[in-house]
Order: C-alpha cells, then sequence, then structure tokens
C-alpha cells in the first residue's frame, strides 16, 4: 500500500540528510583552485561575494555539482558543490575557460538526461521541505488551494523569464562595463532571491545573509529575497509552490522530455478518470489529457509517481528507463 | 450456486422493496450512473438505480409519453407512475441528463414524485464542462441534507467513499474471474451481479460478492468439451428483466466473458482514491469520478468507449464484440460506425443488432447472433 | 454409404436435400412451409428420402437450417442460414467472395474470405421489403404468374420508380399503376430495381467483391438478378436450383462435422 510514496519519502529523508548535513558526517573540505582569469581582466566579485551571500568559509566535501538544489550555502558548504544554476551563473561571471567547465557540464547533461526531474521529486531538500509542509497541512486538515489557469501561466513564464536572465546577467557582469558596483550588486542574482540560501543555512544552525544594504539594488535584492522566502511557505497551502517558480527546475525540465528515465501512459488503458490529475501534486494534466504520444513527462512533472501509484488501470501508466519498465500502474 | 442465487433474488424478486418498506430513512431514487451514490450514503440516505427494461411499464409509459421514445426513458417513466416497487417507496428521484429523453423526463416523473434534475454538460473533457458539473454535484448538497436532515460531513463521506471503493475493488476482483479462460461465470450471471448493486445495500452485496469470488475461485475451473466463443457486449444498457439479447448470445455456447454497459461492468468499476481529504477536494472527486470515466455516448467525443472497448477485447480474450442498439436511442446507434471501423481495423468482428424491449425479434436476433457465433467459431 | 441430409426450413418454403458421403447433391424436395414449419419440415425429410428409397435410420446426419431449424423434428445439429448459404455457395462456386442470399422473408449479405469462411454478414430488418414474400404479392397484384415476372421484367422498356418498398404499400401502389395501365413489363422492373437496391445496401455494408453468388429462390427472379448485377457492376453466379442452396450447405456441415468427428 502507497508503496512508491513510502519509498519516495525514504528516499527524500536519505537524501536531505546527505545534502544538508553531508559536510558534518564528512568532513574533508574540497578546496576549488581558483578560476584562472585572463591578465587584466578584473576580477569582479569573486572575493566580495561573502559581503552578499552568507558562506561557510569552507567549500563541499565533493567537487560535484547537482541538478537539484544542493546549495553551496548549507552550513559547512554541503556535500556537494552547488545546484546547476548556481554553476552556471558563477562560472559564466567568472569567465571560467570551457576547458574547466566542461566535465561539470557534461557530469550535469548526464544526470540531466538519465534522470530528467526526478531530482526535483525524489533528490531534491527544497522539495522534501516543502512535501513536509503539504504533509502538516494534511495533518491539520486544511485545504489545498488550486491556482487558477491564469496563475499557472503567469509563473510559468516567470520560471522560464529567471533561468535566462539570470544566465543573461550572470555573462554581462562578467564583463567590466558594467562598473564594480553593478557587478557586485547583480553577482548569483538567482541566488540571492532563492529561498533555499536563507533556508537551508539556518537548519544548520548558522544565519545566512539576512540583509546587505550597500546600494539600492542590493536593498531591493534583500527585500524581494525576502518575499520569496515568504513564497516558499504558500506551499503549506500550495503543494510544492516554490517549484513553481523555481529556475533550477525549470532549467533542468528541458532536459525532461528527452531524458532516458520517462513515465509513459497507455491510451488504450486510460478510462480518463481524472485520478492522476486529481493526484498531481504540480496539478499537471498531461497525464490526464495525452491521448497519442506514450511519453507523458512534461517540462514540469517531477516523476514523483504518485499519479502511477493512484492510477486504478493496471499497467495504463509505467515508469521507464531506456524503454525498460521499472514500475507500473 | 446459493451465492449466485443471492444476487438473482435481488434482482428478479421484491426482497429490497420488502426491506425498504420497514426502513425508516430516506430512499433516494437514481438514473444512470451520474449520481454521486456517496454522497446519498454519506448523509444517510439509501442510494438506489431505478433504471428498467420492463416491457410492461414501457406501454403503460405511452398513456403520458409519445409512443416514438426509447424504450428506457418509457419503462423508467411506467414505473414511477405506476409506483412499482422501489419507484413508489422513493422519497425523492434524482435524474441526470444525459439524453433528450431524460431532460424531458423530468417534468414527467414530477407529476408523481420530487425530482430533482443534475445537469450533465455535452462533452467532459472541458475545464468549463468539468467545473459545471462540478457546481452540480456541490448543489446537490444541500437538496440532500434537506431530505435527510443529516449534514454532510467530511468523516462521514470519507467513510461512504471507503465503502464504494471496496465494492469497486471486489468487483475488479470478480472480472478477473470473467477474463480467466474458461470464463468462471456466465455473462448473464455476471449482469446479476452488477444488476443486483442497483438496489442492494452496498456493504452486503460486496460481502456477497466476496463470497462468490471465494467460491469461485476455490471451486474447479469449467472444463468445456470445446472452447466457447467468447464476446464481448457493448452498446445501450440491458437492464433486468430485458436480457434478451444476452440470453440469446450465450444460448449457443458462447459466453459473454465481459460487458461494457452502464448496467454492467462500468456500474460498480471505479474507484476513487483519497489523497486530499478536505471536503471539497473529496467532493471534486466524487463529482469527477461519476462524469469522466463514463463511455455514455451522450457526450460528443466517443473515443473513451473505442479505447474501453478495445482494452476490456484484449484482457478478456475476445473473440468478437456484439453492438447493442436500442431502438430509438440515436446516441448508441451513431456510434456503432466508428466502434465497427476501429475494431475492423484490429481484425476483431463486430456484430451491430437493433432491438427494444419487445420478444416478437426473438427469431430474427437468434439468427443473427447465431451466425455471428457460427462465423466465429470459423 | 452414407447419408446426409439438409433441410432449410424456410418462412415461405422449406427444402430438403439429400447428399452421399461424395458431397453430390442425390435428392432434393421443395415444399410450402405454410403455418406448421414442424409439419413441413417433417414432410419434406420424408418425401426426400422416400424418392432415394431410404429410411430415417440410414441418415447419417440432418442439418436442419432456416428460420424454422429449431422446430426440425429428429435434427443432428441445427446451423443458422448463414453459414449453409455460405457453404453451399462455396461448394457450387468455390471462387465466391459474396453470397446474396434473397430468401421468403429476409435478404442477407454474406462476405467470405478466400477459402469460404464467413468474415462478416448483413441482414434486412424485420420487414419483407424486396424479398421472396414481396415479390409474390406484387406478382399478385400484377395479375401474372410469379415466374414471369423475372423475364418480364427483362424485356421492360424503362423501369417505373417506386415510392415505397414496404410490400403493402407497394401493392397499393402496383394496383394503381396497373390501372393508370402502366406497362406490366416496366412495373416488374421497377420492383426488380427496387428490390436490388436494398440488396446492393446489404452487400455494401460488408462490402462489394467481384465473385458474386447469388442464392436463395429470388435468385430464381432473372430480372432481380440482372438489377444486382447491374447495381453492383459484377456478373452474379447463380446456381441452377439457387433455393436449395442452404439445405444443401446444411447437408455438407452435417458431412463435414460427420468426417471430423471420425
Amino acid at each position: 500500500m502507497n508503496r512508491i510514496t513510502v519509498t519516495r519519502r525514504a528516499v527524500q529523508v536519505v537524501f536531505f540528510i546527505l545534502l544538508m548535513y553531508g559536510a558534518f558526517i564528512w568532513p574533508r573540505h574540497y578546496e576549488t583552485p581558483l578560476p584562472k582569469v585572463p591578465a587584466g581582466v578584473p576580477r569582479t566579485t569573486l572575493y566580495n561575494r561573502n559581503r552578499i551571500l552568507w558562506v561557510s568559509g569552507k567549500e563541499s566535501v565533493v567537487d560535484l555539482y547537482l541538478p537539484a538544489l544542493a546549495c553551496r550555502f548549507t552550513a559547512k558548504g554541503g556535500l556537494f558543490k552547488s545546484c546547476i544554476l548556481h554553476f552556471f551563473s558563477e562560472n559564466f561571471t567568472w569567465r571560467t575557460s570551457l576547458q574547466i567547465m566542461l566535465p561539470h557540464i557534461v557530469w550535469l547533461v548526464v544526470l540531466c538526461l538519465l534522470l530528467g526531474r526526478f531530482w526535483c521529486g525524489w533528490i531534491c531538500p527544497m522539495g522534501a521541505l516543502m512535501d513536509a509542509m503539504t504533509w502538516l497541512r494534511k495533518l491539520t486538515r486544511w485545504r489545498q488551494i488550486h491556482l487558477t489557469p491564469r496563475w499557472e501561466r503567469f509563473l510559468f513564464y516567470l520560471r522560464h523569464f529567471l533561468v535566462w536572465f539570470t544566465v543573461v546577467v550572470s555573462v554581462l557582469i562578467g564583463y567590466p562595463w558594467l562598473g564594480q558596483g553593478a557587478n557586485d550588486a547583480l553577482f548569483l542574482i538567482y541566488c540571492q532571491i532563492c529561498p533555499a540560501r536563507l533556508g537551508y543555512p539556518p537548519l544548520g544552525l548558522v544565519n545566512p545573509c539576512w540583509t546587505d544594504n550597500t546600494n539600492s539594488i542590493t536593498m531591493f535584492l534583500t527585500v524581494l529575497g525576502w518575499f520569496c522566502f515568504g513564497l516558499f511557505f504558500l506551499s503549506f497551502a500550495i503543494p510544492r509552490f516554490w517549484c513553481r517558480i523555481c529556475a533550477i527546475g525549470a532549467l533542468v525540465g528541458y532536459f525532461n522530455r528527452g531524458a532516458l528515465l520517462t513515465l509513459e501512459k497507455s491510451a488504450q488503458k486510460c478510462t480518463s478518470c481524472g485520478t492522476c490529475r486529481r493526484s498531481c501534486v504540480l496539478d499537471l494534466d498531461d497525464v490526464y489529457l495525452e491521448r497519442r504520444r506514450p511519453v507523458v513527462t512534461a517540462p514540469e512533472c517531477q516523476l514523483c509517481l504518485t499519479c502511477l501509484e493512484d492510477c486504478p488501470e493496471p499497467g495504463c501508466l509505467e515508469l521507464k528507463f531506456l524503454g525498460r519498465r521499472i514500475l507500473r500502474s | 450456486m446459493d451465492e449466485l442465487q443471492y444476487f438473482r433474488e435481488i434482482v428478479t424478486t421484491d426482497r429490497r422493496e420488502r426491506e425498504l418498506a420497514g426502513y425508516h430513512g430516506r430512499v433516494v431514487g437514481c438514473y444512470c450512473n451520474f449520481v454521486p451514490e456517496e454522497l446519498l450514503l454519506a448523509c444517510g440516505a439509501v442510494p438506489v438505480r431505478l433504471c428498467s427494461g420492463d416491457a410492461a411499464a414501457e406501454r403503460a409509459a405511452e398513456a403520458i409519453l409519445p409512443r416514438d421514445l426509447c424504450a428506457v426513458a418509457k419503462s423508467a417513466a411506467g414505473r414511477v407512475q405506476r409506483g412499482d416497487g422501489l419507484c413508489g417507496r422513493a422519497d425523492l428521484l434524482i435524474l441526470p441528463t444525459p439524453c433528450d429523453a431524460k431532460k424531458k423526463l423530468g417534468p414527467v416523473l414530477g407529476q408523481f414524485k420530487p425530482v430533482h434534475v443534475l445537469d450533465l454538460p455535452p462533452r467532459k473533457e472541458s475545464p468549463s464542462a468539468q467545473a459545471f458539473w462540478k457546481t452540480q454535484i456541490r448543489d446537490l448538497v444541500p437538496v440532500i441534507e434537506r431530505l435527510t436532515g443529516t449534514p454532510l460531513t467530511r468523516a462521514a463521506l470519507r467513510q461512504a467513499m471507503d465503502l464504494i471503493n471496496r465494492r469497486h475493488r471486489v468487483f475488479r476482483r470478480f472480472l478477473a474471474l470473467r477474463a480467466a479462460d474458461p470464463p468462471r461465470i456466465t455473462g448473464q450471471d455476471a449482469l446479476f451481479v452488477t444488476q443486483a448493486s442497483f438496489t442492494d445495500d452496498v456493504g452486503r452485496w460486496t460481502t456477497q460478492l466476496e463470497a462468490l469470488c471465494e467460491r469461485l475461485e476455490q471451486s474447479p475451473p469449467p472444463a468445456p468439451a470445446v472452447r466457447p466463443v467468447r464476446l464481448l457486449l457493448t452498446g445501450a444498457p440491458l437492464i433486468w428483466p430485458n436480457h434478451k439479447l444476452i440470453e440469446l448470445a450465450e444460448a449457443d455456447g458462447a459466453r459473454v466473458v465481459i460487458d461494457e454497459f452502464c448496467s454492467g461492468t462500468q456500474r460498480v468499476y471505479q474507484p476513487v482514491e483519497l489523497r486530499e481529504t478536505s471536503l471539497p477536494a473529496l467532493l471534486d472527486a466524487v463529482a469527477e469520478k461519476c462524469l469522466l470515466p463514463t463511455t455514455c455516448p451522450c457526450f460528443v467525443d466517443g473515443t473513451d468507449r473505442l479505447n474501453r472497448v478495445q482494452e476490456l477485447a484484449t484482457t478478456h480474450r475476445v473473440d468478437g464484440v456484439v453492438y447493442h442498439c436500442l431502438r430509438l436511442c440515436a446516441l448508441f446507434e451513431m456510434e456503432a460506425q466508428a466502434m465497427q471501423q476501429t475494431l475492423r481495423a484490429r481484425g476483431l468482428p463486430m456484430l451491430s443488432v437493433s432491438t427494444d424491449f419487445s420478444a416478437e425479434d426473438r427469431g430474427q436476433l437468434q439468427t443473427r447472433v447465431e451466425a455471428f457465433v457460427e462465423m466465429l467459431r470459423g | 454409404m452414407g447419408w446426409y441430409a439438409g433441410i432449410d426450413s424456410g418462412s415461405l418454403t422449406c427444402a430438403a436435400v439429400l447428399i452421399n458421403d461424395r458431397g453430390a447433391l442425390c435428392h432434393s424436395e421443395v415444399v410450402l412451409t405454410g403455418a406448421r414449419s414442424r409439419l413441413a419440415s417433417e414432410r419434406a425429410l420424408l418425401q426426400v428420402i422416400g424418392k432415394a428409397g431410404l429410411n430415417a435410420a440410414d441418415l447419417t446426419a440432418i442439418v436442419a437450417t432456416g428460420y424454422g431449424r429449431e422446430r426440425v423434428d429428429g435434427r443432428t445439429s441445427a446451423v443458422t442460414e448463414i453459414t449453409c448459404h455460405a457453404r453451399g455457395a462455396v461448394a457450387l462456386f468455390p471462387q465466391t467472395q459474396l453470397v446474396l442470399d434473397v430468401g421468403g422473408q429476409d435478404c442477407k449479405a454474406i462476405r467470405l474470405a478466400p477459402g469460404g469462411k464467413v468474415i462478416d454478414f448483413a441482414m434486412n430488418d424485420k420487414c419483407a421489403a424486396g424479398t421472396g414474400r414481396f415479390f409474390e404479392v406484387m406478382a399478385r397484384a400484377l395479375e401474372i404468374d410469379l415466374d414471369d415476372l423475372g423475364p418480364l421484367a427483362l424485356e421492360a422498356q424503362r423501369a417505373v420508380g417506386l415510392s415505397n418498398m414496404c410490400t403493402v404499400f407497394a401493392e397499393s401502389e402496383v394496383v394503381s399503376l396497373v390501372a393508370r395501365e402502366e406497362p406490366v413489363a416496366n412495373i416488374a422492373a421497377g420492383l426488380c430495381s427496387a428490390a436490388a437496391e436494398r440488396v446492393r445496401s446489404l452487400a455494401q455494408r460488408v462490402g462489394v467483391a467481384p465473385e458474386v453468388t447469388c442464392t436463395g429462390g429470388g435468385a430464381l427472379n432473372s430480372g432481380l438478378v440482372r438489377a444486382i448485377e447491374r447495381l453492383l457492376g459484377v456478373t452474379a453466379n447463380v446456381p441452377a436450383e439457387p433455393q436449395l442452396v442452404g439445405a444443401y450447405g446444411a447437408a455438407l456441415l452435417g458431412l463435414e462435422n460427420h468426417r471430423g468427428a471420425a
């Protein structure tokens, strides 16, 4: 009974502990060599980020990035180095040479192509926190709030805007034209508003960088960061609300349709009962609506598999890896 | 078999009528499968489905209805007009509006009993249609609450949903026995089982079906000399006592291994999950359950039934499909061609027969069905 | 030597045939069914075995078909006329792909796969329009012999259009046409094309094929057969005694069944 959900909760707890407290368990901190910067190019914000973003002073245990919110601002630096978006924004700004970036990019793309947004549903500690909030809500018998399609639409545009805005800003501030002040203020722009930056450190009993009143931009981003941190708690009423804004997930989502791990549906077995849609944590209707193509992993689908678990038709929904069935309804 | 006899008794005798005569609560008569029984049970009412295949009642209704109207609608009206059995006992009738006949039946039945009409949208897959239907179900709540004097609570609805879910889980176990080769039960007996659920107490029906499943699973499988031809029945519902077609289909050693009728398999098939358990979420889930998986041809798009029949044909290893058109029900007849084409493309033969409640075309029908079975036997 | 009987107990006539164990048609008999099909089939059977000089006990199998197949006494099995007509037509014309049977009170189109297996069939509704009964009534209205209706239709200058195919209404229409001094041949041709229309719509439901065999008493009507050929654009095979095809098929099925069992 509910075997998938039970397994998923267990996996989430394990990875939550690993990603949040791994550095406490294996205190072997990896020292990243400073990126090579061509002579004559200012090192921009490289040395100033401590002022904007809290860091433990330590790097991660392993020099690996993950396509999930394995945040570098976790207490003691965390087990993994950072999330996929942090990787890009940091290294674009530093104008890290492709030679250094390539192995990491290959690693990240391989992870994304292997599992798609399975990372969000099963590994991400932020996701686990939001699921915990949903669990609390059900325990206290509050009702779920559904976003209207217009809001969903708006958030869709917002998260994709955030992905590309972050990339563009990261590249731009890597060049000296914008000036040191802007560079300092806009460095890791997405991290500055990401709820993990404010949320993760307190879970390791350290303070994040709550405020930054250097200039008007940093003050604005501080307030925006608090606002987003508040939005994160909306997940109590709207399951996994931050996932609907999260640019990291949106970025990983670009790989979701092509990933080797797929959710597939047999249209003939489907009775259109709508159970999958009601079960879906993110209110997705792709599984319900699909009538022709077998693969139903939408860019937003996190492969949490509640639909597969609840589907009353045997074999209608299947989780496949490289075409081989792993699970079926 | 005693276990089977129980279901036959519920369908063919006035046992339920006698039982409910001494019952002090409210009895609510329902038509079709669109009425959320969970809601009625949660408010303490007894839901009974009053659809009928009674030819005498059909003729009686010609006093108040036009003659050229589908037999199901006429017979339903005839029974209410005459106050037959549970139609006399019902305190309220809930009438969904799938087709024109049912739509206009509201005022007719209203002459004899209080009627609540549930408006169905003309298509079920669009968001606006679903929103509309959920409103219909939400609006039904105060009607039932006023009738029974019991307010709807979250706990009661959940309990009722559990009860119905249990019923449908057992039914799926029963379906596996029909899918077996050779099938463990005749199609007509299976129709008695599902049609007993029209009026029977939900819990008792479930227990009885569990016993029947147990019995069938344990008894040695029948060993017929020749493998019976396996038929699937779809189209307009056969409702007791109009079992003519299924009797003829099985007379010659063929077995109806599965039906796709709203009066048969569909009736007790769909479970509903309980992931969000607030009262509005439960109500919405029940509303969707009553609307979305139905394959009634009253909706614009008939793809669901095409899929359903193909799927059942696969899982139950069917040799041929018999499509029942009820005379004067254009909806089923209009979908017959699409069904024929779909099945032909899959190499599955289909026989379409058009009939009504009368017995006069029995010979004709028999020739067709028998020839079809002979054809399948090859 | 084994003998096999096939009895086609139809609504108008009851045909009985006797075949030997090589499948050759040896004797046949057609009687009018009348009100009691049980008696008619008994009479037909007795007459046919009488012709052969046999007793009922000499018959290895008696296969009944047709509308009254359940009321044939002494039958070893009952098979529907669709299977029997198909079997009989294939035995006479092995290339047959489509059998059009115009019987006493119904018509059918039977589609066959190569090899003679039935793959689809269609029957008219419970209405005698365009069947043997229809022609019987019309011949009476035209005051001609039923056997003359077909040849007469072939001589027609043109076919009269009929507004109604219901036997009852068509009869009164024919009567008024006769009264208007419309040539009988033209009316007969009109009746034949109207009936052929019905057969065509049945044939189209199962799929028209080039190799068509017409069976049943209706195939005795040359005008009807010609009209069907014209509408379908084919040349139809017509057996010498089309009214026996059902009974012949039934007897063949009895023979094959017996061989299969042995």
